[in-house]
């Protein structure tokens, strides 16, 4: 087998299973089943800011500015990131994989460099808003708790936040990695 | 015509194609083809609107099954596929299994284009065909299936040594 044309003639030979398991109702069910899924996770959006937006309204009764202010910071950010991350992948959706490779290659790219910018810039500022948030809150949670409360309050929102930095930094870690490999593609393509 | 009764026309005349390619990507796996080629109808039929008739549908059918692939295994990063390679060829096979296992190896040893580009060529697709899915000029895609022929060649020879 040193030559193309037997390896082309071993290739053809290859035991495919071609016929599909799944019809063409089934994929068309997928597909409305996603778009249902989409919708409900935009309602699900769209509840979760206003309960947020709402809770906040709620607290700020209180004219504790401290806690006005921690929370509004907290829910902000988070508000924010939701948002953010949710658009940020309805867009890498829609990208057109019906183009061309390079041309969408080139759409992934642009698509993993914003993301990077994200990942680099707005998401440690919104991660270090909601911590400086939640500090804001400690005074109030301090006043009106019981100290073992309190001290479970601190520890356990440490573990939280530290569980939540690694979980993110492992989430753009991965995207970097597709960002290089994509590039490294590019890179190597022979002009020839 | 329908949507549906076309949708169903360009699924029964292009799977086959499809499956042909996504096999190729994964190495012979079936399960990952098969999970990859629905995939790659999924999308076929979301994006069917923006057919325009401007190539042949199975070459746009094509740029979405390249596309598709690429994509899901730098999500993957592959590791998975590795080990099920490694697990094949440590296992008892027959000649012809071994074969095959040598040619996906060298297949996957190319880049990711000049791997879409003989999965390609390997699938009887023409060769402007090839130009027009992959972006590249025709005269490109002629010089670089001549490069990547001689660099398989080579590779499954000397793996059989």
């Amino acid at each position: 087998m040193n030559n193309f044309s037997d390896i082309k003639k071993q290739w053809q030979r290859r035991e495919v299973s071609l016929e599909p398991e799944t019809g063409v109702k089934d994929i068309i069910k997928k597909s409305k089943y996603l778009q249902k899924k989409q919708r409900i996770g935009q309602v699900v959006l769209s509840v979760t800011v206003a309960i947020l937006v709402l809770f906040f309204f709620y607290i700020s009764a209180y004219k504790n500015s401290e806690v006005f202010h921690g929370l509004g910071i907290m829910i902000g950010s988070l508000v924010i990131r939701i948002c953010l991350e949710y658009f940020s992948r309805t867009k890498l959706k829609k990208l057109p994989s019906y183009r061309n490779m390079n041309y969408y290659n080139q759409q992934l790219i642009s698509y993993y460099q914003n993301r990077k910018y994200l990942h680099s810039l707005i998401t440690p500022l919104l991660f270090a808003a909601y911590v400086a948030g939640f500090l804001m809150l400690l005074p109030s949670f301090k006043e009106g708790l019981s100290p073992g409360f309190y001290t479970y309050i601190l520890f356990s929102s440490g573990f939280v936040f530290l569980f939540l930095a690694v979980f993110i930094a492992i989430q753009i870690r991965e995207e970097l990695r597709i960002l290089k490999d994509l590039k490294e593609e590019i890179k190597s393509i022979d002009p020839a | 015509m329908n949507n549906e009764v076309y949708f169903n026309r360009i699924f029964e005349e292009n799977y086959p194609r499809v499956m042909g390619l996504c096999f190729g990507y994964v190495s012979g796996n079936e399960d990952l083809a098969k999970d990859l080629a629905q995939e790659v109808f999924l999308k076929v039929w979301q994006n069917l609107n923006n057919f325009k008739g401007e190539s042949k549908i199975a070459t746009w059918i094509y740029r979405i099954t390249v596309n598709t692939c690429l994509q899901e295994l730098r999500r993957k990063n592959h590791v998975s596929l590795k080990i099920d390679m490694a697990a094949e060829v440590t296992a008892n096979q027959n000649e012809k299994e071994s074969r095959f296992a040598e040619m996906y190896r060298c297949i996957n040893k190319l880049s990711p284009e000049n791997k879409s580009i003989i999965l390609l060529e390997l699938e009887e697709v023409p060769q402007q065909e090839i130009a027009n899915i992959i972006g590249i000029s025709h005269r490109a895609v002629r010089t670089r299936i001549h490069r990547i022929k001689e660099q398989l060649s080579k590779c499954v020879y000397n793996e059989q040594l």
